[in-house]
């Protein structure tokens, strides 16, 4: 890797379709994820574009039909589209077809509306069920991006981990899927904002920065070649407060010598390949 | 709009009301934290708003003035404005349309009793609005709604009709005439001091919240021309000593800016929406209409 470290600085477009996740339907809250299109996205792409940054946004089909306009302008702007359902549904409880009709359904729509194939997946509320890590293989994603395996450097994702409460834990295969890290503490949604009964904390965004920052400092110093990167959402980190303590790391993590930005399929592609040659 | 920003400070006088209805918690201890509004909270809040010359919104359920009625009447009094809150704080997704009906009837004819005047704001009491809801706003001839999020600093004009099926594509309603007056969680009191188990734990100092509440102020002061600020609170949680002390410098803070008005939510609607007609608004805010949605009728432009 020529660069020290690289910031991939990724975003999770659900619009109002997170909401239902939370048993949360009424037009309070499914306003709230229409602020990630009305005024959210065009912040953050605004602020990319000053910035000159490339990014990764994660559109679940849902909003890409929902906001094809902004979805276009994503596209069109030279940032990374991933996969992030369908409808942005849970996959929990559905069988191997169901998962099947998601996949397909969802690569369905980012051809007719964005033209586009990702190679990267984000989960839906990290679940993955028994069937989705063969499917992602078999569909030729190269990445899939919402475990917390390693912090800052890639990893294989295993297929057939067991464990039982009574027994040791059993260790499955690894497969050409390629591990992109994720953790809560940079996922701006259980930070900022209130959903009774899973997020409560509402901390100010010069709280969320300092953890940013801290854990940006660690990987600067101790991880060379590393990757730091986020799960930030426009309806969350859209708000004005929050825009402008993004744009503050931003700048502070540009001065660093050797620090990039890039899209995460360009990361994981290098990676690979620079596994593939030693 | 002449302001460069206008600021509207806004009550949910909840009183008693909030702790069955939103909580389910009916013990002496919990509607006790609503009891304090009557004679210590909403006093020192309009003390303070007298202080700073300054007129506020307050969302009163009836029941809170039947309960309360004179610092009601101060409240009117002193020119703020108050907006309709339910009857009991009741939440609309319990009522069909009729029975939303017996409620706004019930409640105008509380606040008629009561104040003499007929409300034109609303604020949904616990915040989940239904199409339901927003069917009867516009037929009881309401001017806005302020509990919406689809904004931060600017209104905009509700859609009716909308539908959202899981598993389906959105669809669109049609704007309407009733005006949304932005909400926000960031800039809501209740849930970020007061501790209410299971749903609100986090607790802030009052300093913890000022700074959220300013920095979101600061943005606006910068970015949004013309714009509104709201905040949102609730007697019983920010006339507490230390917040109120804190309310009162950030007043403080808010008026050291030039070209910050203080104004009532309704003030600020009416006069949004004589500069913004429907007709012409609609097509300036594709984003907020349906107008960015994909359509199958256009040709792939895909790379």
């Amino acid at each position: 890797m020529a660069s020290r470290l690289s910031v991939c600085l990724a975003f999770d477009f659900d619009t109002m379709a997170v909401w239902p996740l939370f048993g949360m339907t009424s037009g309070q809250a499914l306003s709230r994820g229409e602020f990630g299109a009305t005024v959210g996205i065009g912040r953050i792409l605004d602020l990319l574009k000053r910035h000159d940054i490339k990014a990764t946004f994660y559109v679940p089909g849902f909003t890409a039909l929902a906001y094809a306009v902004a979805a276009r302008r994503i596209r069109d702007e030279g940032h990374e589209i991933g996969f992030h359902g369908y409808m942005h549904e849970s996959l929990e409880g559905l069988d191997e077809a169901g998962v099947r009709r998601t996949i397909d359904l969802g690569l369905e729509t980012h051809h007719k509306v964005l033209g586009v194939r990702p190679v990267g997946y984000r989960t839906v509320g990290g679940e993955f069920g028994p069937h989705l890590i063969p499917l992602l293989v078999e569909y030729g994603f190269e990445y899939e991006s919402t475990m917390g395996t390693k912090d800052f450097y890639p990893f294989p994702i295993r297929h057939g981990d067991r464990w039982t409460p009574d027994a040791p834990f059993q260790w499955g295969q690894p497969t050409p899927l390629v591990g992109v890290p994720f953790s809560y503490g940079l996922d701006d949604m259980p930070n900022f904002e209130f959903v009774p009964g899973w997020a409560t904390n509402m901390k100010s965004p010069r709280e969320f920065g300092q953890h940013w920052q801290a854990e940006f400092a660690y990987a600067y110093d101790n991880c060379p070649g590393g990757i730091f990167t986020t799960d930030l959402h426009p309806q969350c980190i859209g708000r004005g407060s929050r825009i402008q303590m993004l744009e503050g790391l931003i700048e502070s993590m540009k001065q660093r010598d050797g620090v990039v930005f890039e899209r995460t399929g360009d990361y994981v592609r290098r990676w690979v390949a620079e596994g593939a040659a030693s | 709009m002449t302001a460069r920003l206008t600021v509207c400070l806004s009550c949910d006088v909840d009183s008693m009301a909030v702790w069955p209805t939103a909580f389910g918690i009916t013990s002496p201890m919990a509607m006790s934290r609503g009891e304090i509004e009557g004679e210590v909270a909403i006093p020192r809040v309009l003390d303070l708003l007298r202080k700073h010359q300054i007129p506020g919104t307050f969302f009163v359920p009836v029941f809170t003035m039947m309960a309360f009625p004179d610092p009601i009447l101060r409240m009117r009094d002193e020119g703020h404005e108050i907006g309709f809150h339910g009857w009991m704080h009741e939440a609309p997704a319990d009522f069909d349309r009729d029975g939303l009906q017996e409620v706004m009837d019930k409640g105008f004819a509380g606040h008629r009793e009561i104040t003499g005047l007929r409300p034109t704001g609303y604020r949904t009491p616990g915040a989940d609005i239904t199409p339901t809801m927003i069917d009867a706003l516009l037929d009881n001839g309401f001017l806005y709604e302020a509990t919406l999020s689809a904004g931060d600093f600017q209104p905009w004009y509700i859609r009716r009709g909308d539908q959202f099926v899981l598993g389906e594509p959105f669809r669109f309603g049609t704007p309407s005439e009733l005006v949304a007056m932005p909400f926000s969680w960031a800039l809501n009191d209740f849930q970020q001091v007061e501790f209410v188990g299971g749903w609100s734990t986090t607790m802030k100092t009052a300093e913890q919240l000022r700074e959220i509440w300013q920095a979101e102020f600061d943005f606006a002061y910068d970015h949004a021309q013309g714009g509104v600020f709201t905040i949102c609170m609730h007697p019983q949680a920010i006339g507490r000593g230390s917040r109120i002390a804190m309310l009162d410098d950030f007043i403080t803070y808010m008026k050291s800016k030039d070209g910050v008005v203080f104004s009532r939510i309704g003030d600020y609607a009416s006069q949004w929406k004589r500069a913004n007609p429907l007709e012409e608004w609609v097509p300036q805010h594709p984003e907020l209409t349906g107008g960015w949605a994909f359509d199958e009728g256009v040709v792939n432009q895909g790379t």
